[in-house]
């Protein structure tokens, strides 16, 4: 009989995207963070981040990834780095016999993301993407879906929005001043959490939260995606103008069994939503249909002198980050899949890829 | 003192008629038994309920010589649509096509708001309506052919953005299942010059209820929302929940009637509705042909 740890040890392997993940990790009793690690060659910058969420919780931070993966006693690997190392650190973790939890995207590499179905298969670790599926407004309308209470799916529509600012609106730039770079304004808007997608290579928004409402369709209705058709524009955002990449994003999905669906991605700017965004899920089915607010439940809290930026609706009783990681447990002592695991998180790599190739072509195109 | 002469529910008109700013004198006719004289004495005529093919108005059509406003979402298909232009160029009345959608409250507020710049050039517009099948369908049934409530959310969201598209993509849910029951399930994609987007649901699967909309518009500087989801109010009947919806009342006739009034009282030119509708059935023809094709059909600019 296998015996599994009381409590797995966690190597977080980069920080510099965000702590999230290893918070919500860690928030599950049966985790805790043993190591902060990355490669000594990168930026300063990255090294002072891993080192602050290292002081965080009072481990080391060690500027060498296998060796952090060899000496601390690890079983897991928790991943958060720019979004071009991602696979490359989930493979090495794989290839040390670590599972591994990553942060989105997958990768921003076909090449890549394939390389890493393979490392994850062949050292047979299990592998979960982060992701939202277990918000309570999810878990309520995968519960209604499969109880029959709206028949067969016929199709699920997905707003995501996310009402946060990225820096200057499009327009703005001045005659005679160079485009925005990329990486400086992610690093520097860093400090009010305005940043996206951090790295050296551009990311729009499609890329970086297509995860989450592909998530959603893929738990809730569990039909593969065959065919997109999209559109992509850099609407709201200087800098996403001057890297080319998008900031709000419609797909239309042609699903197995004869389903349709569709999605609206976009960081659409603060003064759009007083909540930070509004994200629904639509499910009609053969005898019914479901309307479903993710942020719920939540609480209203407004306030003289109330900082603009924060919340009016308060969202309550979120289990997402414990339930994620009771999945991961289950998935690595049952010997299952995670609720999002490699073949999942690359199908919906490629209908991301897939719809960012219809937006350049202006047809429908087929999901690899 | 206006006159006007309409078709349709009479007790409702009568709750119109009590919220106009101007006089008006409202002559009920009945649309399966139009009789000339009711048309004598009259100002105007809006047609609010359908009329079937079987029922001739060639009578009475020569005579009108009014100015005539049809609710387009009264049609069971777009012939219609072909008999009223004809009519009118025929027999010289003037004519305005409407989407009652125009004045609903909720509409006209997001009307204005993106009239007045508040929430910035448009980028995405959203949009779901779902009905039940036991509303009556017309003859929308057919493969490859637009529902008009369809058609009208199109319009609605030319109106709303001021916007034309580009490029359009049309899918409709399909397989042994789905192609088993009496409703559709489509959605149409719309790209803009501009690099805007659309993307408009519809359905009419449901066995029962009471159907549902929403409508969403996201601008470079604000959005809207207009859900029936946040308007929905809560029952408790034993052990029983349900959802109701506030309606928006009689409302949506009170503001079209009060703007043909207005039309008419200062002799105002209602005829660009018309072109606007012909441009709004070259995007249904090309939303079909997309259905057809499973391809994106791309469109002029107009």
């Amino acid at each position: 009989m296998k015996i599994f740890p009381r409590t797995y040890r966690c190597a977080v392997l980069s920080a510099v995207k965000h702590d999230y993940v290893a918070r919500g990790v860690a928030s599950h009793p049966r985790f805790e963070l043993a190591v902060v690690a990355d490669d000594p060659q990168v930026p300063d910058w990255a090294h002072e981040r891993n080192q602050l969420l290292a002081d965080a919780f009072q481990i080391p931070y060690v500027r060498d990834v296998d060796r952090a993966l060899r000496e601390f006693d690890v079983q897991v690997a928790i991943v958060s780095s720019e979004a071009e190392r991602h696979c490359d650190l989930s493979i090495r973790a794989a290839q040390a016999g670590k599972h591994v939890i990553q942060d989105k995207p997958l990768t921003n590499r076909t090449s890549e993301a394939d390389r890493l179905v393979t490392a994850i298969e062949a050292c047979r670790v299990k592998f979960l993407m982060w992701n939202r599926n277990f918000l309570p407004g999810v878990i309520q309308a995968q519960q209604q879906i499969a109880a029959g209470y709206i028949g067969q799916p016929l199709a699920i529509h997905v707003d995501f929005y996310f009402a946060k600012d990225a820096g200057p609106p499009k327009g703005t730039r001045l005659p005679g001043y160079p485009p925005m770079e990329w990486q400086a304004f992610q690093i520097a808007a860093h400090v009010d959490g305005s940043d996206g997608a951090v790295g050296q290579d551009p990311i729009g928004e499609l890329s970086n939260e297509g995860i989450y409402p592909l998530g959603y369709v893929q738990t809730l209705v569990g039909s593969k995606v065959r065919r997109v058709f999209a559109r992509s524009t850099s609407h709201f955002h200087q800098v996403n103008a001057d890297n080319h990449v998008e900031d709000l994003a419609s797909i239309t999905l042609e699903m197995e069994g004869g389903l349709i669906g569709s999605l609206a991605v976009g960081r659409i700017g603060a003064a759009s939503h007083p909540s930070g965004g509004e994200i629904k899920i639509h499910v009609t089915g053969t005898t019914g249909a479901l309307v479903i607010s993710e942020s719920r439940p939540e609480v209203g809290i407004y306030y003289r002198n109330q900082p603009p930026k924060e919340a009016r609706q308060r969202r309550v009783a979120s289990e997402n980050d414990f339930l994620l990681a009771e999945n991961f447990i289950q998935a690595i002592e049952q010997d299952r899949d995670t609720i999002l695991g490699i073949r999942a998180s690359r199908e919906i790599f490629a209908t991301i890829e897939a719809a960012l190739k219809s937006c350049q072509s202006g047809q429908p195109e087929n999901v690899d | 003192m206006i006159r006007l002469a309409v078709n349709g529910d009479y007790a409702l008109w009568q709750q119109v008629k009590c919220r106009l700013r101007e006089p008006v004198v409202v002559t009920l006719f009945d649309v399966s038994k139009p009789n000339p004289r009711e048309f004598e004495y009259c100002d105007a005529v809006l047609f609010v309920q359908p009329i079937g093919f079987d029922v001739s108005l060639e009578e009475v059509l020569p005579l009108l010589n009014k100015h005539v406003l049809v609710i387009a979402g009264s049609w069971h298909s777009f012939d219609n649509f072909t008999y009223w232009t004809d009519a009118a160029n025929r027999y010289g009345f003037p004519l305005s096509v409407v989407n009652l959608d125009h004045f609903l409250p909720s509409r006209q507020t997001i009307h204005e708001q993106l009239r007045t710049r508040k929430l910035g050039e448009p980028g995405l517009v959203r949009m779901h309506r779902w009905k039940n099948r036991d509303e009556e369908t017309g003859n929308w049934n057919q493969r490859y052919q637009l529902p008009v409530p369809l058609v009208l959310d199109l319009e609605l969201a030319h109106w709303l953005t001021g916007m034309s598209p580009n490029l359009v993509f049309a899918t409709e849910a399909s397989g042994a299942e789905t192609d088993a029951l009496p409703g559709r399930t489509i959605q149409v994609h719309l790209g803009y010059e501009n690099g805007g987007m659309a993307l408009i649901g519809y359905s009419d699967a449901f066995p029962c209820g009471a159907g549902y909309q929403s409508l969403s518009i996201i601008g470079c500087s604000g959005a809207v929302y207009a859900d029936d989801h946040q308007n929905m109010q809560l029952l408790y009947q034993w052990n029983c929940l349900n959802a109701l919806r506030t309606e928006e009342g009689v409302r949506p006739r009170a503001n079209l009637a009060q703007v043909f009034v207005d039309a008419l009282c200062n002799d105002l030119d209602l005829s660009p509705s018309v072109t606007d509708w012909q441009n709004i059935l070259k995007l249904k023809n090309a939303a079909e042909k997309s259905l057809a094709s499973r391809q994106a059909v791309s469109l002029e600019v107009s």
